[in-house]
Formats: C-alpha cells, sequence, structure tokens
C-alpha cells in the first residue's frame, strides 16, 4: 500500500511540474537594430508578444558594466538596470463559456515548418482526397476548435502552448447581414451619372442586395483562409483574426503584437557609439491574486555604430530648360522617412561636377584619400531644407549631393538625373515683411503678406425630404461602394460577366419628391492676417441683407422658390468698414433649381518658412514652419522669450504640387521685443477706465447726512420677522455663509449680512448656529458674531462652539448641515454665499423641519431652488445690494449708487448698440468685442 | 432571477453605506449619523493625505529643496502661511492679516479686468443684436433685448417701483422666473440620473442581478 | 498702530493695481509676475488648509472631553480619519490600496448617495413649486413643465399638434432655452459683474474691510 502511494505522489509531483511546463515561460529574444544614419546613439528594440501570454508589463533591461564604456557611471558593479517599462496591450481573457469555435466536423489540418528564428511557421489546410497521404506524412493533425479571444487560464493551462507564426481568418458567413446594404450617402456622381436619366432631380439612396458572386461565397459556408487567399472586403466583412488553432494535444497561438521601443540616448541611459551593450526583456504578470514574475528572455548584444549619413532616396531634380532652371527635392521615403529624425546630418551641399566628369568615381580608395570632393560648390543648405532651387543649369551639367554629419562624414550621392518639366508660374505673393509681433511677451515673430480674400462656396438642400420609391429591379442595375460609387446597368454593350465582384444589386431607388421651396447655405472662409483684422462676413442675398457676427462661418437662406439669385459677400472690418480690395469681395449666380454642392476653390501651392541668424550662410536656415496657401500669416514661436534674443532672418519659399518652388530672399533682420502694452485689449482698458471713475466719483462724494433712497428687498425687511418667530418658538437659529472661500465676493456679502443677524440674534436672545465649510470664513465669521454679540451688551451669550468648522468636501458638508437642522430643529435659516448642487438638499431639509427661510446667492443655476423651497430670496445682485444697504458705512450706499448709475449706463451703450447694429454700423458693436487672451 | 453576489467585501460595505443614507429620507436616525461621521472623517482624512504629500512636499517641499536656487522665493509665502495660521493664537491674529491682504488684494487685482471683460463687455456685445422684423427676429432678438434691459430696471435699488417704472421692472421679473423654470426643468433629468447611478450600483455591482 | 491697521491695506492696494495692471501687460517681465503670483497664491492656500484641519480636529476633540451631545460620533469621526491615515502609511496611496479603497467605498459612495438624494428633493421641490400662488410663480412652473418635457423624447410624441404646424414641445423648450433663458441669464450676469467690479474695488481701496477681522 506504501508503494501505491509513493507511485501516487510521485505521478502527482510529475503531472503539476508538467502543467508548469505547459507554457513557455520566457519571453522570444528581442531583435535587436542599430539605427542606420545616425550618430550612433539609438537602438531599435523589437519582439513578438504572442496573444495568450498573460502579462500586462514589459520591462527592457540593459546591462552596464561601469567600466571604460559608460562614462558616466560610477558603479563598478555589473549589473542588468530597467531602461524602460513598457505596458502592453494584452487581451484579458473572456469570461464566456465557449471563447471559441468548434471545428471538430470540419477536415482542417495543421502542421509546421521550423523557421530560422526560434518560431516555427504554422500552415492550416483542409483536407482533401488529393493531398491527404501527402499532409499527414508531414505529421499534420486535425484541428478541433479556433479561439477567437483568449480562454481565461485553466482552460490554457489544459494543454502545452506552442507560438507559431501564421495569419489566419475564420470566415462566418453572416447570412442575415448579406440581405440589404443601405449606404448613409451616395457619391456625387452617382447623381450627375443619372441627371440625365431621371425626370426627378435630387438626393438618391438605394436599396441593394450583394452580388450573385458574394452570394455563391456565402453558401460555401466555414472556412478557414490565409488573408492573401480572398478579397480585403470579404475578410473585413466575414471574417475574424483567429488567436489559436488547437488540436487535441496542443495549442498554437498564431496571434502576436510586435512591441518595439526606440531607445534613445538619454542621461540617466546614454548610448555612445562604438560601446558595446546588451540587453533583455522580462515579462511581468501582475494581475490579481497572481504575481508572477516570468523568467527573463535570453540576452542580444549590439555596438551601434555611428554611420555615414544616407542619401535621401527620394531626391529629384526637375529641370526647366527654358529658364535653366533647377529645382531639387530631398526627402526620405519609407523607412527611412520613419527614422529620419534621428540622423545626426548637419548639411546638404549641392556640387556640379566639372566639365567631361560622366560618371562619379566608384572605388572607395579613391573617395577617401580626396580631402575635398570634386566639383563646384553650388549651395549649401542645412538639413532641414526641403526644396533647393538653382539658376543657370545647362541641360548637360551633372549635379550631386554631398551630405556631412556631426563627425565629418561625408557620403555622396550619384549624379542626380533631370527630369524635364515645364516651370509653373509660382510667383511669390506681394508684401512680405517678417517683423517682431506686437502685443506679445518678446517670444514670437511674425510674417504676413499678400491682401485678404474671401473665399466662398454654396450648397442648395432641400429642407425635408419626403421619399418616393421605384422598384428597379426589371432594369437590373448594380451599384460600386468603391472610390468611384458609380452605377451600372446590364444592357448589350454591359453584360453581367462585367460586372465586377463587390458589386450589389440595386432593388429600389428612393428620390424624394420635389418641393418648391429650397433652403441655401453659404460656407465662407477668410483668408487674412492680424494686419486686416477681419471679423466676419456680411452677405446681401438678393439684397437681403445677413450679418455673422459670431463668425460661425455659415449663413443659412431658408424657404426660397426656384430660380436665379445673386450672393454678394463682403468682409467687415475689426474698425466696422468693409475691406477695400477687390479679393474681399464676392459676387456670385446660384442657381436654385436642383440640389448642389460647390467646392472652395483653394489654392493648391504651400509655403515653408525658413529662419536662420546669418543671410550669407544657408546652412544656418532651419524650416520652422508651414503655411497653407490660404493662409496670409505665419508665427513663428520661439516659446520661451529667452530663445528669441538677437537677430534672425526669415525665408519664404512658396512650393507648388508639382515641387516647383520660388524663394525669397533673406528678410529681416528682425529683432524680437517683448510689448509693453497690449494695445488689443485697449477697449477693456478704457471700460476700466471709465467704470472706475465713475464708481470713484459716487463713492467718493457722497453727502453725509444725505439720504437716499434705497427700494426695500424682501430678504432683507423680513429677518426680523424671521428671527421673531424663531424666538417666540425658543428654537436656534442658523446661518449658513455658504461654501465659497474669503475671496468669493458673494461670501464677503453674506458675513456682512452675518453681522446684521448676529446682531438682532444677541437683541433677542437666540441661539446662533453657524456650520462653515472654509476654515478663513469661520475664523472671519467668529470675529464677525463675537463683535456683533459685545456691541449689543451681551458677550456672555457668544458661543464659539457654534461657529464651527464642519468639513471641506461638498457632500460631507450637506450631509452634516441637514443632520443638525433636524436634530437642533432649527426655526430661521439663513443661506447666504456661494452655493453648488447641495443648495437644493439644504433648502428641502429646513423646508421639511417647517422653518422659515431667507436666501441669496448669484449664481443663476441654484436660484430656482431656493426660490421654490425658501421664503424669501435674494436674486444675484440684491445680495450684494444687502450688504451695502446694512452697512452703517456711507461709502458703501455710495457703492450702490455708484452700481445704479452704471447700470443705466449699460442701458444707454445698450440701447445704442441695438440701433448701430440694425443699421449696418459694425464699428460700435466690435468695440465690445474686445477679446482678452492670456 | 438569479444573484451573481459580489464578492469583494469593499462593494458591500458601500452598499450598507448607501442604504444608511437612504435612511434619511424616512428620518433622522443613528445609522445616518454613523454614514455623516464616517464621511467626514474619512473625506477629511483623505484630504489631509493627499494635502501632506501633494500639496505640502509636492508643490512646496520638493520645489524648494531640490531647485533652491531659482525658487528661494517660496519661502516669502510660506512665511504668509505661517502668519495666517498665527490666527489661533489670539494674542498675534494680527499678522495673519498680511497673507490675506495679499491674497484678497490680489486677487482683486486678478479679477478686475476679467470681471468688466466678460461680465459686462462681452454680455453687452451678445445683446448687441438688430432689430429684425421677421418672426425669427422677434422671437429672438427683440425678446433678448427687452428681457436685458427689463432685467436691468429690475436690478435698479435707487428708484420705487411705481408707475412705468414699476410696470417694466415687472416684466423683468417675468423673465427671471421663466428664466429660472427653464433651469429648474434643465437640471430636474439630470439629478434623477444620480439615483438611476445608485440603484444601478447595488443592483448590479453587488447583487449581481444586472448584466448590462 | 501702522503695522497693523495700515499696512495691510497698503498691501492690499498695490497688490490690486500691480495685478490689475499685470492684465495689460504682454511683455515677459509681465508674466513672471503672474507666475509668481499663482505659485505664492498656492503655498498661502497650502499652509491655511492647515488652519482647517486643526480647527476640526479641536472642534471634535473638545467635544468628547465635554461630552455634549452626540460626542460618540465625534469619536468615530476621528477614528476614521486616524484609519485613512493608517492605511495611507502601511498601503500607500495607489490604486486599489486600502486608502484609496476606503475612500471610495465609504466616502464617495456616501457623497454620491446624498447627491442622489437630491433626485427625491427635486420631487418635493417640484410639488412645492405647483402649489404657486402667483402669477409669477405659474409662469416659472410652466417654464420648469416645458423644458422637462421637452428634454424627453416624449415630449414629441405628445404633441399633437405639431401636425398642424404649430411647434411642438421640444421646439418650444428649445426657444426658451435660447431665448427669454438667455435674456434673465444676461441681466443676472450684468449685475453680477457690476457688483463684483464695485466689490473688488472696494476691497482694492480699503472700504470694504469684512476680511481682515475686527
Amino acid at each position: 500500500m506504501r508503494r501505491l502511494w509513493l507511485v501516487f505522489v510521485v505521478l502527482l509531483i510529475l503531472s503539476l511540474l508538467q502543467a508548469e511546463d505547459t507554457f513557455p515561460s520566457k519571453p522570444l529574444t528581442p531583435n535587436l537594430i542599430d539605427i542606420p544614419g545616425d550618430g550612433g546613439n539609438n537602438v531599435y528594440i523589437s519582439w513578438k508578444h504572442f496573444a495568450t501570454v498573460p502579462g500586462i508589463r514589459y520591462d527592457i533591461l540593459r546591462y552596464t558594466t561601469g567600466k571604460d564604456y559608460d562614462k558616466h557611471r560610477s558603479t563598478d558593479e555589473a549589473k542588468f538596470e530597467v531602461i524602460t517599462p513598457l505596458q502592453v496591450k494584452t487581451q484579458l481573457p473572456v469570461l464566456e463559456d465557449e471563447p471559441y469555435n468548434d471545428l471538430s466536423t470540419y477536415d482542417f489540418y495543421i502542421y509546421t515548418q521550423s523557421q530560422e528564428n526560434d518560431v516555427p511557421k504554422v500552415i492550416a489546410v483542409k483536407l482533401t482526397d488529393e493531398n491527404r497521404d501527402s499532409i499527414l506524412a508531414l505529421g499534420a493533425q486535425k484541428i478541433v476548435r479556433v479561439e477567437l479571444e483568449v480562454p481565461p487560464r485553466e482552460i490554457l493551462d489544459e494543454i502545452p502552448n506552442i507560438f507559431g507564426e501564421g495569419a489566419y481568418y475564420l470566415i462566418l458567413p453572416d447570412t442575415l447581414k448579406a440581405n440589404v446594404y443601405r449606404p448613409k450617402s451616395v457619391a456625387e456622381n452617382v447623381w450627375e451619372f443619372y441627371w440625365s436619366d431621371l425626370p426627378y432631380e435630387g438626393d438618391l439612396s438605394l436599396e441593394l442586395k450583394p452580388s450573385q458572386k458574394e452570394l455563391d461565397f456565402i453558401d460555401k459556408g466555414v472556412q478557414l483562409l490565409l488573408p492573401g487567399e480572398i478579397e480585403q472586403y470579404y475578410l473585413f466583412k466575414y471574417g475574424k483574426r483567429i488567436i489559436s488553432l488547437v488540436t487535441d494535444s496542443v495549442r498554437y497561438t498564431v496571434k502576436y503584437d510586435n512591441i518595439s521601443f526606440l531607445q534613445r540616448s538619454s542621461e540617466e541611459n546614454p548610448i555612445y557609439p562604438d560601446s558595446h551593450y546588451i540587453y533583455k526583456v522580462c515579462l511581468v504578470q501582475t494581475w490579481k491574486p497572481i504575481k508572477k514574475v516570468f523568467m527573463d528572455s535570453d540576452t542580444v548584444g549590439i555596438t551601434p555604430e555611428n554611420e555615414p549619413p544616407i542619401i535621401p532616396n527620394t531626391l529629384t531634380a526637375l529641370y526647366d530648360s527654358t529658364n535653366n532652371e533647377l529645382v531639387l527635392r530631398l526627402s526620405y521615403s519609407g523607412f527611412l522617412n520613419n527614422i529620419k529624425t534621428l540622423f545626426d546630418n548637419v548639411s546638404y551641399s549641392f556640387y556640379k561636377a566639372p566639365e567631361g566628369m560622366e560618371t562619379m568615381p566608384v572605388e572607395e580608395d579613391s573617395i577617401e584619400e580626396e580631402s575635398t570632393p570634386i566639383g563646384e560648390l553650388l549651395i549649401k543648405v542645412s538639413s532641414t531644407w526641403k526644396a533647393v532651387k538653382l539658376n543657370d543649369i545647362k541641360p548637360n551639367d551633372n549635379i550631386f549631393l554631398v551630405i556631412t554629419d556631426t563627425i565629418g562624414q561625408t557620403t555622396k550621392s550619384d549624379f542626380i538625373p533631370f527630369n524635364p518639366v515645364t516651370a509653373e508660374s509660382l510667383i511669390l505673393p506681394p508684401n512680405i515683411i517678417a517683423r517682431d509681433k506686437s502685443n506679445d511677451g518678446g517670444d514670437q515673430a511674425i510674417l504676413v503678406w499678400d491682401y485678404p480674400e474671401l473665399a466662398v462656396r454654396y450648397s442648395v438642400e432641400n429642407p425635408t425630404p419626403n421619399l418616393r420609391t421605384e422598384n428597379v429591379q426589371e432594369r437590373k442595375l448594380y451599384w460600386i461602394p468603391a472610390q468611384d460609387g458609380s452605377l451600372i446597368e446590364i444592357s448589350d454593350t454591359i453584360g453581367l460577366e462585367e460586372i465586377p465582384y463587390e458589386a450589389q444589386e440595386v432593388v429600389n431607388i428612393i428620390y424624394p419628391i420635389p418641393l418648391d421651396k429650397l433652403n441655401i447655405r453659404v460656407v465662407y472662409e477668410m483668408w487674412s492676417n492680424e494686419d486686416d483684422k477681419a471679423l466676419y462676413g456680411e452677405f446681401r442675398f438678393n439684397d437681403k441683407r445677413k450679418v455673422d457676427k459670431e463668425y460661425t462661418g455659415e449663413m443659412k437662406f431658408e424657404n426660397i422658390q426656384p430660380g436665379t439669385y445673386t450672393l454678394i459677400g463682403r468682409i467687415v472690418k475689426k474698425s466696422g468698414g468693409l475691406l477695400k480690395n477687390p479679393e474681399s469681395k464676392v459676387e456670385i449666380e446660384i442657381p436654385v433649381n436642383k440640389i448642389i454642392a460647390t467646392k472652395f476653390d483653394k489654392p493648391d501651392y504651400y509655403y515653408a518658412i525658413y529662419r536662420g541668424t546669418d543671410p550669407e550662410d544657408l546652412t544656418t536656415f532651419r524650416f520652422v514652419g508651414k503655411a497653407d496657401g490660404t493662409d496670409r500669416e505665419f508665427i513663428d514661436d520661439f516659446g520661451d522669450w529667452k530663445d528669441a534674443k538677437g537677430e534672425f532672418y526669415y525665408i519664404v519659399q512658396v512650393i507648388g504640387p508639382s515641387y516647383w518652388v520660388a524663394r525669397t530672399e533673406p528678410l529681416g533682420p528682425v529683432h524680437i521685443k517683448g510689448n509693453w502694452f497690449n494695445f488689443s485689449k485697449l477697449p477693456i482698458f478704457f471700460a476700466v477706465f471709465i467704470f472706475v471713475a465713475v464708481a470713484l466719483f459716487f463713492i467718493y462724494h457722497i453727502k453725509k447726512g444725505r439720504e437716499f433712497y434705497v427700494r426695500p428687498i424682501a430678504g432683507i425687511v423680513h429677518i426680523d420677522e424671521a428671527l421673531g418667530r424663531a424666538t417666540e418658538m425658543g428654537r436656534p437659529i442658523m446661518y449658513v455663509a455658504g461654501l465659497g472661500w474669503i475671496g468669493d465676493i458673494a461670501t464677503i456679502c453674506s458675513l456682512t449680512i452675518l453681522g446684521k443677524v448676529a446682531s438682532k440674534a444677541a437683541e433677542y436672545q437666540n441661539r446662533l448656529i453657524v456650520p462653515c465649510y472654509d476654515p478663513i470664513v469661520m475664523i472671519v465669521a467668529q470675529e464677525t458674531v463675537k463683535n456683533a454679540f459685545m456691541d449689543a451688551g451681551r458677550p456672555d451669550l457668544y458661543r464659539e462652539e457654534d461657529i464651527y468648522y464642519i468639513a471641506a468636501a461638498q457632500f460631507a458638508y450637506a450631509a452634516a448641515v441637514s443632520g443638525l437642522m433636524i436634530r437642533e430643529q432649527t426655526a430661521a435659516n439663513f443661506f447666504m454665499g456661494r452655493f453648488y448642487a447641495e443648495s437644493l438638499i439644504l433648502a428641502e431639509t429646513g423646508a421639511s423641519t417647517g422653518a422659515i427661510q431667507v436666501a441669496g446667492t448669484d449664481d443663476m443655476t441654484q436660484l430656482p431652488f431656493f426660490l421654490t423651497a425658501c421664503d424669501y430670496t435674494l436674486i444675484g445682485e440684491e445680495l450684494y445690494a444687502a450688504s451695502a444697504y446694512l452697512s452703517k458705512d456711507p461709502m458703501q450706499k455710495g457703492s450702490l449708487k455708484a452700481q445704479d448709475y452704471l447700470k443705466a449706463l449699460e442701458m444707454l451703450l445698450l440701447i445704442i448698440g441695438v440701433a448701430a447694429a440694425t443699421s449696418g454700423i459694425y464699428w460700435f458693436t466690435n468695440i465690445f468685442k474686445a477679446v482678452g487672451t492670456e | 432571477m438569479t444573484f451573481n453576489l459580489s464578492s469583494n467585501i469593499w462593494v458591500w460595505i458601500a452598499v450598507f453605506f448607501t442604504l444608511s443614507v437612504y435612511s434619511f429620507l424616512w428620518k433622522d436616525n443613528p445609522l445616518f449619523k454613523f454614514a455623516e461621521s464616517v464621511t467626514v472623517g474619512v473625506g477629511m482624512g483623505y484630504a489631509m493625505v493627499q494635502w501632506f504629500t501633494l500639496s505640502l512636499v509636492g508643490r512646496f517641499w520638493t520645489p524648494l529643496t531640490t531647485d533652491f536656487s531659482s525658487r528661494f522665493h517660496l519661502i516669502i509665502p510660506a512665511i504668509m502661511g505661517l502668519m495666517l495660521i498665527t490666527r489661533l493664537i489670539p494674542r498675534f491674529t494680527w499678522l495673519s492679516r498680511y497673507a490675506l491682504a495679499f491674497t484678497m488684494g490680489a486677487g482683486s487685482g486678478f479679477a478686475l479686468p476679467r470681471v468688466i471683460q466678460a461680465g459686462v463687455l462681452q454680455q453687452l456685445y451678445a445683446t448687441m443684436l438688430p432689430i429684425e422684423f421677421s418672426l425669427h427676429g422677434f422671437l429672438y432678438n427683440f425678446i433678448i433685448i427687452v428681457g436685458v434691459l427689463s432685467g436691468l430696471i429690475y436690478f435698479f435699488f435707487s428708484k420705487e417701483h411705481k408707475g412705468w417704472f414699476g410696470s417694466i421692472a415687472n416684466v423683468g421679473i417675468w423673465f427671471l422666473m421663466v428664466g429660472f423654470g427653464a433651469t429648474f426643468g434643465y437640471t430636474v433629468m439630470a439629478r434623477l440620473s444620480l439615483f438611476i447611478g445608485r440603484v444601478l450600483f447595488v443592483l448590479r455591482d453587488a447583487l449581481g442581478f444586472l448584466k448590462i | 498702530m501702522f503695522w497693523k491697521k495700515q499696512l495691510p491695506l497698503i498691501i492690499v492696494f498695490m497688490m490690486g493695481l500691480i495685478m490689475t495692471v499685470q492684465y495689460f501687460i504682454p511683455h515677459h517681465v509681465s508674466k513672471w509676475v503672474y507666475v509668481n503670483y499663482v505659485d505664492w497664491a498656492i503655498v498661502i492656500a497650502i499652509f491655511g488648509a492647515f488652519l482647517g484641519y486643526f480647527s476640526f480636529l479641536r472642534v471634535h476633540i473638545t467635544r468628547i472631553r465635554k461630552k455634549t451631545s452626540n460626542w460618540v460620533f465625534s469619536i468615530i469621526t476621528l477614528a476614521s480619519l486616524l484609519i485613512m491615515i493608517v492605511f495611507a502609511l502601511i498601503d500607500g496611496k495607489g490604486s486599489d490600496s486600502l486608502f484609496q479603497n476606503m475612500f471610495l467605498y465609504t466616502s464617495a459612495a456616501i457623497n454620491a448617495t446624498v447627491f442622489s438624494l437630491l433626485a427625491f428633493y427635486i420631487s418635493s421641490a417640484s410639488y412645492r413649486a405647483f402649489r404657486a400662488h402667483s402669477a409669477q410663480a405659474v409662469a416659472l412652473l410652466l417654464a420648469a413643465v416645458i423644458m422637462m418635457l421637452g428634454r424627453v423624447p416624449i415630449g414629441d410624441k405628445i404633441s399633437f399638434w405639431s401636425a398642424w404646424g404649430i411647434p411642438s414641445i421640444n421646439t418650444v423648450s428649445q426657444w426658451i432655452l435660447n431665448s427669454p433663458n438667455m435674456a434673465a441669464k444676461r441681466a443676472i450676469a450684468l449685475g453680477v459683474g457690476l457688483g463684483s467690479l464695485l466689490m473688488t474695488l472696494k476691497i482694492i481701496l480699503g472700504i470694504e474691510r469684512t476680511y481682515l477681522g475686527n
């Protein structure tokens, strides 16, 4: 018996060990790539993360020796340090019952082919009579199921897992999807195609059904396919990416993500060229309740080098033989485009080879011996230049490029072949000025050019389409949902065989019933710069004027009868006038008889701006930004005023669609200065000045003793009544000063009113409770109440423990105060100050105890709640007025008077403004549009 | 009806407190007082810990000690802050006035031009609408102008609300009441959805009754 | 006396003037003033918060010592506070720590529930509003009802009159929001703006001195 137990224990341990081994427990070895063409201080690390590996974080570790390789390190220890932890986007296990599709009834088989790396290629085939023997000879096994999600850990651990490479899709044709396909919008050319045929004009929409080819495909049923085996369109519509293929004994996980990280040299983790670095990757799994660390991957090493520069793979030369001009464009494309920011290139020099030299010398030796390359230097620019124009180039000239990097290594290109082209007439815009930007802090320069232009496009729309359907199956129409979206009709010339596979059969066409009124939508843009201060557009549509004051960029004219109309648009300046130059005015005829949409006529060139410090040396000029053809200004933001010290020059290059360029001479010098007054805020300055002056006049010149009338404010007048009632009932009074801090104006007013309430409470010998939300408010409240009690001659009644700090959380405060109201059974509640959402809780709780309530706040969103739940409410300004009303200081009353006069001023300005707006005098209303940007 | 009770003890603690708070609707009781005390205490504890780590250490001590050469001036507000604390000592309360003076003075100066820009100029600009003789013009532009003017008249304090003045002020208060009603109605649905949120918490997260 | 009365008022005036002028000056010196003001205000607020915590503790400890009404709950409050601090010390503040969980499942849950009480309170407030006793209260009530119905699809469904060209409840509610409500908001905003202006001016000039205490 004992032996049986022993055998049992051994087998148990073995099976447990085996269970441990079902998963490969370390990540695959990473690949290291030294970035070519850089300064030897970038390393690219990548590895595969298979979908079923349950980890959430990869740590990349690098080995540092501390000796002569890394000069900054002072430790002698050799150890692996974490460079960076990378969060991995893993698929969380699915908790449903069946994360997999059962394929046991089908004949799909799987076998592997080993590859150079440790990941085998996984091949899945459908077994047929022809291939049965050969497949089984390879050791193929039947696929019992495929997993489209990651299954829970228990299922993962049942059988061994192997990582393989293969992109497979399971095709599950859903016949329900295939029935009706109704596109949301139809391409414009569908309308055009049908314009001549149809009796009606307007929007079309189609009811479709799939073509015969698609129906045949659907009939084939469940399939297991590689991406290349069917068209992309079907793959996306019916296919699901497979994560694992599972046989009876093994799971092959075939879906993986490529995880990569570009390590750039930094202070903490420097990379020096020609030093050796060793990396490895470690997977950390921190899902609860397991916190398991997998083994580290194998290590890999690399020695990054500072390679010589790489010639751009897109180096085109456009030659105009009529003007002997050559435009050279340099760019990196493909993989190089992704790493071009890492290159350490300093300058590009274009040379003309001497006469008679037909080809570049190829031997390595001859190039290294020479210290200077052969040829005449034509131009030298920095590495950020995009296009260069050379003059006086003959058709036989041979031009080549030499790139220099930071340590002086050079690379020569071959002779650049010329592409003949007729130069576009690219003109530089008129009036280009580069200068310091005004009204800024000394960190911006601005370039302005050209004159303002108004661009308009319009569409004629059907306001509320009612629809009519026509069954067209007899006509045999097909619609192609791809790019051109055209309709094809089966006829004598086009037969069924010529219909593309993705075409769908049209069963119905839906038309709108034409209306006798249409809407016109005009969309406009103003292309201008800060000198013109263009604000918004004014349009006249058949003499009906509309002004877009808020610059929404859009205007609508509704319910227009068919006919032809004239639209005139103008740009309104900030000073209220209309701009004078011809491009700022637009006059077009709009035919209103069918649905149509037009486009903006945008220029097809753009501007590239370069900034440099020496007008004689183009290598100091670097690319700083791009402006569209519609822009009329470019703001060069240095970021920090310290970087903007010195003299700067600018070059503007116009680049056309076929890459022809026109370039200015260096503009400048520009000196960047900080401005001491922001003139765009001038109206605000004047407003502050006027309002403050008026206020000061009334505050200081109020004659003492002269009583002026203040109308009774409901809440204040009834304070006595409320307090009297509370005293009669022998219950305390509660005063809530709101949830603001001492800096809130509503809180300051509230504290003034508290003084009045406190002195009345002292007079009636009633208890006053003041729960506070802010500690400073509490302290001021305590002093206010204490002084009030002392002035009333009852300092003995003052209880400091009744004025205390409750909590600084909104709803904790509300809960505590509500509880307090119910427990103490307060008979009078005052809510004065700043309140938020808890206002209703406080007011309603108080109302439920039958207390008399007076509230006051300046926030419009809380006033309705106080109005419904309280007996008297001070609305907005009345709260401020109340505090002035109750104060004994004559200056406070003076400020109330000032408030009223200023209000009268506001009303006057408003009436004048309305009159101005009605009569089209824009300059007056635009004064108030001052935008106060920080 | 299947239940899938949560195994997380914290969820059940939250359910207990949720129901304690709702018991307040019936009447004030020790359960609600307990919940109220806990929320005040826990909230204050949370605030204290965050204050110490994020504010005192994070925004004052660490910047001051790591970059003293450029941040040394932070000592001045620290001294003012300490003066603020002297409020607790009766003899030295006057010291705290400096901190308050700085904060209030700077705050008011900061706010003054902004209040004029946002509270006066911008509001006036938006109301300077043209008077159009159409239905749209009447319903929108005209009504807004009349509403703003009559509202302003209502807030006049120097004149009694009598006669023609009183009538216009009356129109003003009508506008205000309609505005308040609209605000009230607008927020009703939002408030009700808060309750739905709590119900979902209990039914879905704790009891596992619903699967949405 | 100068130190206690005049000097603070001078500081208020100087700071007020500086910050008002700062708004109009874009120069980087002015930006430096602004950035430092913000930093200084934050540091002062940090110390000010300490004031609050101290007085909170004092209030509750006093209550426990003097055994005033409900002093037992003060023990619970202080105990909860202590537990939070202990949790932060032993388990840190990270997500899913005891500290965070305690906050989320007690205080945050209670606060959310208190907030949700608004649903009940708004119903009782609506009931009270329905007992309108003046014409203006009727206007408030009507506007509220139209708004409530107009924000949900049911408003459209019961607007049977829209078939005859009369605008539906949803359209009317949109109009109320964009027209009379907008006017009311602006009137209040203009008034509040003026009030704020006068108040900030009074503070800067030293006329308003409530916040300084006695």
